[in-house]
């Protein structure tokens, strides 16, 4: 009797759980903490794109492409949302994974400053207290820029920074810093100081930056998941383009603790990352070999990476369509 | 004959240590970037073994310069609890706040409040590192056999001499003993600030090797620091033995942390 109404109650919850128990279950871990710049994934996730696709995806916040991509190229994480100069690092160090959409065009790294500060090119930094973050890549990425731009690094004054960059611009510690511009630079912009930012990628920095990325093992094993992942995912960020209100009230809703305006300011400028001449002829998360190798030169001359690897091999467009 | 047969016990464990990891990697087939093995690092830290050194420099100076200021201040106020029940009583439910306090997440301020340079590892070495000194310095002049204090008073000894005769020397060993633990604290707050903010020390050689993916560099910096807390915990044990060469028992030292 007891066994014949545990039989049923499972066959109910069996019934009940028809349709999640046929989805796929995948990690997708974060570059970093939830900001509205991962709202289309928020989207994507509550809209159901990912079910549509039969995938259930659990998102997981980062702490920074570079444990991102060890925990995606190491089998700990399904999926990833990382840098693609890291991803390619990890590649050239025995970690092969591989960027499948590539949604940041153009790198968020650049010089920010209040725009009281009457800076307008990088010479007019002479004189003046510049943050550098010496303990991530973006020291190595300024630094190439120094040299490109002939830039006279004595005449800057400059000290190495860590986290909190907007707090030290705020206190007046430093003039400028080299950050993200939508992280620390409009995090000072909603608090109220006017901002502006020379960006690293329009003076002579064209790198590839936050990438959906995936380990070459899975796509060999389970391309077809790889496939319907990198659709469902894309299509969050294309459905954003258009809905940007829509989006930022999702990801606001999932993350009541975030600051609202803040969230605004940022979102829209992170979706004009997103746009190339390259993205409107083909698609949001589209790369070409051309770009990809030009980073993987800029990376060999910064010293960051010490051996080229095929960037065929580091990147594919095939599962964007 | 025993001090060489405990010498080399003592390396048995961490050959022990080493071989297991080397085997556990090699077994595991654990890539290098995940995971490297000891030989791997050994390698990397000979071949860098100059960058290395020149990263220890800085980290030396917060670490020192630290723990001489608290042990200095430690000291003073450590004095004052032994000697007023008032001030040990007002101080202790603060200095016990004070320590639980997690000081890493202050760390990121004390870039404001001290600048970039050496001074907020200093500070966060030396907050990390204090309060075990007064706690033990406290004790230990507090733990004096009140009849030889009686003693000297009765033979007309003043306040100073009792102090630097009987307390002092008294206190010296639970003092030494707090030493111990202090300096390895201290290499942990210098890291703690060279991880916030630096372009040198070992902290950056550690954190910058591992943003840039180079795993077996960033063990380089791991062990190094550690060669250097050793290096500085003998060099108090060393200190200890001199100072305490009149002590029966410098074995039997009191631990109380």
């Amino acid at each position: 009797m007891i066994v014949r109404r545990l039989f049923s109650v499972a066959l109910a919850l069996v019934i009940l759980s028809g349709p999640a128990w046929a989805l796929e279950k995948v990690t997708l871990r974060l570059d970093w903490v939830f900001g509205s710049e991962h709202a289309p994934i928020f989207l994507a996730r509550d809209k159901g794109f990912f079910r549509d696709e039969g995938i259930d995806v659990d998102v997981l916040a980062g702490e920074g492409s570079t444990v991102t991509v060890k925990l995606v190229g190491n089998g700990n994480a399904d999926f990833g949302y990382a840098a693609a100069d890291q991803a390619m690092m990890a590649y050239a160090k025995g970690l092969p994974v591989v960027a499948t959409a590539v949604i940041l065009q153009k790198n968020p790294v650049a010089v920010i400053f209040p725009q009281a500060s009457g800076i307008k090119t990088l010479q007019d930094l002479y004189g003046k207290t510049l943050g550098v973050p010496t303990l991530s890549v973006a020291e190595k990425q300024w630094r190439y820029v120094e040299k490109l731009n002939h830039i006279e690094d004595s005449k800057i004054h400059q000290v190495s920074l860590g986290t909190g960059i907007a707090t030290m611009i705020e206190a007046k510690e430093v003039d400028a810093a080299v950050a993200f511009f939508f992280n620390d630079g409009l995090k000072v912009v909603s608090d109220g100081t006017p901002m502006g930012w020379i960006l690293l990628s329009d003076v002579g920095l064209p790198i590839y930056s936050t990438s959906l990325i995936v380990s070459e093992d899975i796509i060999n094993k389970n391309p077809d998941l790889v496939h319907r992942f990198t659709r469902a995912f894309v299509k969050g960020w294309t459905y954003s383009l258009s809905h940007q209100d829509e989006a930022l009230q999702t990801f606001l809703k999932d993350n009541p603790t975030v600051d609202p305006k803040y969230s605004a300011l940022k979102f829209p400028e992170v979706l004009k990352l997103t746009q190339t001449p390259d993205t409107e002829k083909n698609g949001i998360g589209y790369s070409t070999q051309d770009k990809w190798d030009a980073m993987q030169k800029a990376l060999l001359e910064m010293g960051i990476m010490d051996k080229g690897v095929d960037v065929a091999n580091v990147f594919t467009d095939k599962f964007l369509k | 004959m025993r001090y060489v047969a405990r010498l080399a016990g003592q390396a048995g464990v961490f050959t022990a240590f080493f071989l297991c990891w080397e085997a556990l990697v090699d077994g595991l087939r654990i890539k290098p970037v995940i995971l490297p093995a000891p030989t791997l690092i050994f390698s990397t830290m000979a071949k860098n073994w100059s960058y290395l050194l020149d990263n220890t420099w800085p980290t030396l100076f917060a670490v020192t310069g630290g723990f001489v200021l608290a042990a200095a201040f430690g000291f003073v106020i450590a004095v004052g609890i032994a000697y007023s029940r008032w001030i040990s009583e007002m101080t202790y439910p603060f200095l016990v706040a004070a320590q639980v306090l997690p000081k890493v997440a202050l760390a990121p301020l004390f870039l404001i409040w001290f600048g970039f340079g050496l001074t907020p590892k200093v500070v966060i070495a030396a907050l990390i590192a204090f309060f075990p000194i007064v706690i033990n310095t406290a004790r230990g002049l507090g733990s004096v056999e009140p009849e030889l204090i009686q003693y000297m008073h009765s033979l007309g000894a003043s306040w100073r001499e009792v102090f630097f005769k009987i307390s002092l020397p008294w206190a010296l060993p639970y003092i030494f003993a707090s030493f111990r633990i202090s300096i390895t604290l201290a290499v942990v707050g210098a890291v703690v600030g060279e991880f916030i903010s630096s372009d040198n020390g070992l902290g950056y050689v550690i954190n910058y090797a591992n943003a840039s993916l180079d795993t077996d560099v960033m063990f380089g910096g791991i062990f190094a620091l550690s060669a250097l807390g050793v290096i500085l915990f003998l060099i108090v044990v060393l200190v200890e033995r001199m100072v305490l060469s009149w002590h029966v028992a410098v074995e039997g030292i009191p631990e109380t942390m």
